[in-house]
């Protein structure tokens, strides 16, 4: 026997040699962890809402929308609106070319939203774009967009990576796999993609800092961005410290702990436009009463909602629109229902509902992360009230099958929109059995949300979104608890790193040796 | 030959009652292939498109008709979630799949067989003790929990391997270690018994009687036969874990057919789905069949018996 | 002739390739152990609220995250929920699932099995392909189906898992039902004329009684394993409840700075994995030895 146990050493030594001879080459290159592989690069037919953080480093757009909400200039360095509302002329950038040297013009443009028009069906800014008639070019550098009704969420949809400018010989000659062969004017093109795994990028060349949000007037100092997927929050985690990766998005805040106070990480954090709510269904008792549904906002203790569920990252938000999202107003919290729970005890008791006489309601969720420790701490809020609730965690699409049947009571949920027309999607009754999923109509507030889609003057249409904001407060058919904040850490041999709306903006970006 | 071509004829009317079985089931799951891939915001059209690319309109079985039509000419359809073809989606997945599986068996079948053999060799002592004693508690260890743990000593605390991805063979040793762990405990115990038992049978003794050297009768004799449910054992083991190393995949990375099905399901994918589940059964019957051969060529009562 | 008997062999084979041969030399323990740790586990299953009184599910923001202490042996959770009291109210639901689980596989698994092994032929034949479809279809997308229909809940868990162990259930007792035909008093009472039911309640049954009580003591511990790997996945049952393999998986989130959450409860799935096992093997020694 001898032998097997000469054999079993010599097994042992090798594997653990094996695992001596390991040690990741720095260079050049930078990794970045993911949590969604795109479907397609074609901005115009893609669906998922893991795309837009990688068609930035492709594509340009004719305006983009800063941090604090603001719309700026991009590829069009001005644009001027028609009296009348009908009419948006945007004037080019000169200079701009396609990473293949084709020049960035006012046929591009034309092209591009023509093809949206088209093909678009898939897009999430197909309806915006439908909204105009005809694109006009005037002359190479400036295109005119006939609107058929005055929109005021054309140039929040306009900033979109969805609206990134293409270049038309590429899309042509490329034709069924241009998805898969995205050419923009971008810093960065497509190297490779092997599908469900790795995407490598490489600077453009042709790339001449044409972006108003970046300082650099060259292609970027970087070499390769390898981009890889996970969706595991704690493997993200490892393979930053293990040096597999320099940058990893996180959505929870449990495992960006280990990166605090860390000498060789750092942590970026992006507000997003996004907000956790609980949305009734108030198409049957209990919650088709507005007063039940005020007393469970009073109810929910929205502290300890983002403390528990996302360890703190983020912000407790009262009205129905997160602070980054045009129209948010602080002034609308007194009128919330802040939280009290006697008071809400008191006015549950009234309506027939306390611990001696209890109800049975189901909460309706889905596997997204942090949605079910809010159903955990909702349901013992709940339970204290004599409301006992069961949970029904499914996955995302039977979710909004049965939300849509209105087989729930409470809908633990969120939506992520760059502006306030995002009330018209959710709560509009034109919207019910689709995205309205709470069977909530009210014509006043319809009457408002339509008027809000055509406002074009600000200050009017901020008035306009707080008289709207307070009727949903006082109707109260969805309760905001918290705007989600996506946190990205980055290795400090990585510098010169900024977030916008949670893309990695690496034009800046140097590698230390 | 024969037996190989009935074996396989057998496989189709199975295979077949599979795939209607996974069809007609994603049909009942609520929520469709629209509701999962598209985004709230999306317009009817979108939907309608999407609904006249699956022709969802048409009956369940006429749409599995066409399905299987389809497969007869190599059309595995394509996936609703990125339009790339079944099959191309499929081949990615596969090398990892047999990648960690393979790995995983072999590296449980040395390691398995040598602590079994030594256990056997040295019966009734402290090494023998020891070593069942320590698979024993290593068969009741969740296999996931077991990853984490070296995962965190391995690749965090001691640096020596990577955690993550699917790059280079290096990226398997801590999965294929994980899921070996979780094997190594049958196969230790049932080399040891199936070692004394053989050699406790008329013919070893017999061959001892007759003089053979013992080195010779050890592997002339004793371990073909004692091979037999081992390889049973490991041809059982490895049809549980094509389909189900999800977790391990998730846990690492790793694009694998497991995960594949799974996130058809959830995308309510009906051609990936089917094709992900028709390959996870024809590697199955593969394996029991590779089986069924070593058994035969294992046993010599089989192999000498009349055709 | 040589197709039939291999399919034989192999599944007499199988018999043992299902029973893991879990031994410890350790001269009572080997007999008491497992005995001892299910009796325990049995006994949480029951009298949790007398144990450790008050609502497992109860949340408490101040108390977060704390390490084990006197006033929390096993610390406190991510919403300030002591791991104990959640450990040992969680038996209950671990338990159950592990117990109907291994019930619903095992009482249609051994019925076709002694059916297919009884009569042999077409049945045979027929029920052999079927199982062996069934294999092929992974255990996890079952979950997730069946998820999807009905929603996350513990009886979904059980069902997933039990339907997954039939066709382990009716190889055993195929391959076992093979060998005691072939076994020369049950011949003897073919040949004497009795009929078919007869032989299966009089000489089948009795005689895989045995083999069949150690596979499903033993299968109860792996099912034990099988929740929490879907509870990892997010299959498993809904919050809050404390059931083992949802709070192994939890505790996942904090493992770095919380260690117990992590610990704990994977000791205690081992642990009673474990018993289970060696229960299995201290039953079938009784019986070898009788």
């Amino acid at each position: 026997m001898k032998t097997t146990r000469a054999i079993l050493l010599a097994v042992t030594a090798l594997v653990l040699l094996t695992g001596v001879l390991t040690t990741g080459a720095q260079d050049n290159n930078v990794t970045m962890i993911v949590t969604r592989d795109p479907v397609s690069l074609d901005p115009q037919s893609t669906l998922d809402p893991g795309a837009p953080i990688l068609l930035a480093y492709i594509y340009d757009t004719l305006v983009y929308q800063a941090e604090d909400g603001r719309i700026l200039p991009s590829l069009a360095e001005s644009w001027t609106v028609a009296d009348d509302n009908l009419a948006i002329t945007f004037d080019l950038a000169p200079g701009v070319v396609f990473s293949d040297g084709a020049p960035l013009n006012a046929d591009a443009v034309v092209y591009t939203f023509q093809r949206l028009q088209e093909i678009g069906q898939r897009s999430l800014i197909y309806s915006d774009i439908m909204n105009v008639s005809a694109f006009e070019k005037l002359d190479d550098l400036s295109v005119r967009f006939h609107l058929i009704q005055p929109s005021a969420t054309l140039l929040s949809a306009l900033t979109y990576p969805y609206a990134g400018i293409l270049n038309p010989a590429a899309v042509e000659a490329a034709g069924e796999a241009y998805g898969q062969q995205p050419v923009g004017s971008g810093p960065f093109v497509l190297d490779s993609w092997i599908p469900e795994n790795t995407l490598t990028f490489v600077p453009n060349p042709l790339y001449g800092g044409h972006r108003p949000w970046t300082e650099a007037q060259t292609p970027p100092a970087i070499d390769k961005l390898t981009v890889v997927f996970s969706t595991d929050e704690s493997a993200r985690a490892s393979a930053l410290l293990a040096n597999e990766a320099d940058i990893a998005y996180f959505a929870s805040g449990s495992q960006v702990s280990r990166f605090e106070g860390s000498a060789d990480f750092r942590i970026l954090e992006s507000p997003g436009r996004a907000l956790n709510f609980l949305g009734f269904n108030t198409g049957r008792a209990p919650f088709d009463n507005a007063a039940v549904r005020r007393a469970i906002g009073q109810l929910v203790n929205k502290d300890d909602v983002l403390l528990l569920a996302a360890d703190g990252v983020g912000e407790v938000v009262n009205g129905p629109l997160p602070p980054t999202i045009f129209g948010y107003n602080p002034e609308l919290d007194a009128s919330a229902a802040n939280y009290d729970p006697e008071a809400a005890a008191a006015t549950l008791a009234e309506h027939g509902i306390s611990p001696e006489h209890p109800v049975s309601i189901s909460i309706l969720t889905s596997t997204f992360p942090t949605f079910s420790a809010i159903a955990t701490i909702l349901q013992a809020e709940l339970a204290a009230v004599g409301i006992n609730a069961e949970i029904n965690v499914l996955d995302f699409s039977a979710v909004r099958e049965i939300a849509v049947a209105g087989d729930y009571d409470i809908l633990i949920t969120r939506y992520d929109w760059n502006d306030p027309d995002v009330l018209w999607r959710y709560l509009g009754t034109a919207n019910q059995g689709n995205t309205n999923r709470y069977f909530y109509g009210n014509p006043d507030l319809d009457a408002l949300l339509q008027q809000g889609q055509t406002a074009f003057d600000q200050d009017a249409r901020f008035d306009i979104y707080a008289e709207a904001q307070r009727m949903i407060l006082e109707d109260a058919p969805i309760i905001a608890l918290y705007m989600p904040v996506t946190d990205v850490v980055v290795s400090n041999r990585l510098q010169g790193v900024s977030l916008l709306h949670s893309h990695v903006v690496l034009e800046d970006a140097t590698l230390a040796p | 030959m024969r037996f190989l071509l009935r074996r396989l004829l057998q496989a189709i009317p199975t295979l077949l009652a599979l795939s209607l079985v996974v069809f007609l089931t994603l049909d009942l799951v609520p929520g469709s292939a629209a509701s999962a891939v598209l985004d709230d915001a999306s317009s009817d059209a979108a939907k309608s498109l999407l609904c006249q690319q699956l022709s969802c309109d048409q009956p369940v079985l006429t749409r599995y008709v066409s399905y299987l039509g389809g497969l007869l000419h190599g059309e595995w359809g394509t996936s609703i979630r990125n339009g790339r073809p079944v099959f191309d989606e499929i081949m990615l997945r596969l090398p990892s799949t047999l990648a960690l599986t393979v790995g995983a068996i072999a590296v449980a079948a040395l390691v398995g067989g040598m602590l079994g053999s030594i256990a056997a060799a040295h019966q009734g002592t402290r090494w023998d003790t020891a070593i069942t004693g320590v698979v024993s508690v290593a068969a009741s260890l969740p296999s996931f929990w077991v990853a984490l743990i070296l995962v965190s000593i391995f690749a965090l605390q001691l640096g020596w391997l990577p955690v993550f991805g699917s790059g280079s063979p290096r990226h398997y040793v801590i999965p294929v270690l994980s899921v070996a762990v979780a094997l190594i405990p049958g196969i230790t115990l049932l080399t040891r018994s199936s070692l004394l038992e053989t050699r406790r049978q008329m013919f070893v003794v017999a061959a001892h009687a007759r003089g053979i050297p013992q080195r010779a009768v050890f592997w002339r004799h004793i371990e073909p036969v004692a091979a037999i449910p081992i390889v049973s054992y490991i041809g059982v083991q490895a049809v549980h874990l094509v389909g189900s190393l999800v977790a391990i995949e998730v846990i690492f990375n790793l694009p694998g057919l497991g995960g594949l099905a799974v996130q058809a399901a959830l995308d309510r994918d009906p051609f990936l789905l089917q094709g992900a589940t028709l390959t996870i059964a024809v590697i199955t019957f593969a394996i029991l069949l590779v089986v069924d051969v070593l058994v035969m060529i294992l046993d010599p009562r089989i192999a000498n018996a009349p055709a | 002739m040589a197709a039939r008997l291999s399919i034989r062999t192999l599944n007499g084979n199988l018999t043992r390739a299902h029973l893991p041969d879990v031994q410890v030399h350790l001269a009572l323990p080997k007999r008491f152990l497992g005995a001892a740790i299910v009796l325990v586990v049995c006994l949480m299953a029951l009298f949790a609220p007398q144990i450790v009184p008050g609502d497992p599910s109860q949340i408490d923001a101040r108390s977060r995250l704390q390490a084990p202490s006197l006033e929390h042996p096993f610390g406190t959770d991510a919403f300030g929920r002591d791991l104990f009291r959640r450990v040992v109210h969680g038996a209950q639901p671990s338990l159950g699932v592990s117990v109907f689980a291994v019930a619903l596989g095992a009482f249609p698994g051994i019925l076709l099995g002694m059916m297919a092994g009884r009569r042999g032929r077409w049945l045979d034949h027929l029920l052999t392909q079927v199982m062996d479809a069934w294999i092929a279809l992974p255990g996890v997308l079952l979950a997730l189906l069946l998820a999807a229909v009905m929603g996350r809940s513990l009886v979904v868990l059980t069902l997933a898992l039990g339907v997954g162990t039939i066709p382990m259930f009716y190889r055993v007792a195929r391959a076992e039902t093979l060998r005691i035909r072939s076994a020369l008093y049950v011949e003897a009472a073919v040949s004497l004329g009795a009929d078919s039911w007869r032989i299966t309640r009089a000489h089948v049954l009795p005689n895989i009684a045995s083999s069949m009580i150690v596979l499903c003591t033993v299968m109860v511990g792996r099912m034990l394993l099988a929740t929490s790997a879907l509870s990892f996945i997010g299959l498993g049952a809904p919050p809050p409840s404390p059931e083992w393999g949802g709070l192994l998986a939890e505790g996942r989130t904090h493992m770095h700075e919380a260690w117990w959450l992590m610990w704990f409860p994977g000791l205690i799935i081992a642990l009673t994995t474990f018993g289970f096992y060696l229960l299995g093997n201290s039953v079938r020694d009784q019986q070898a030895g009788e």
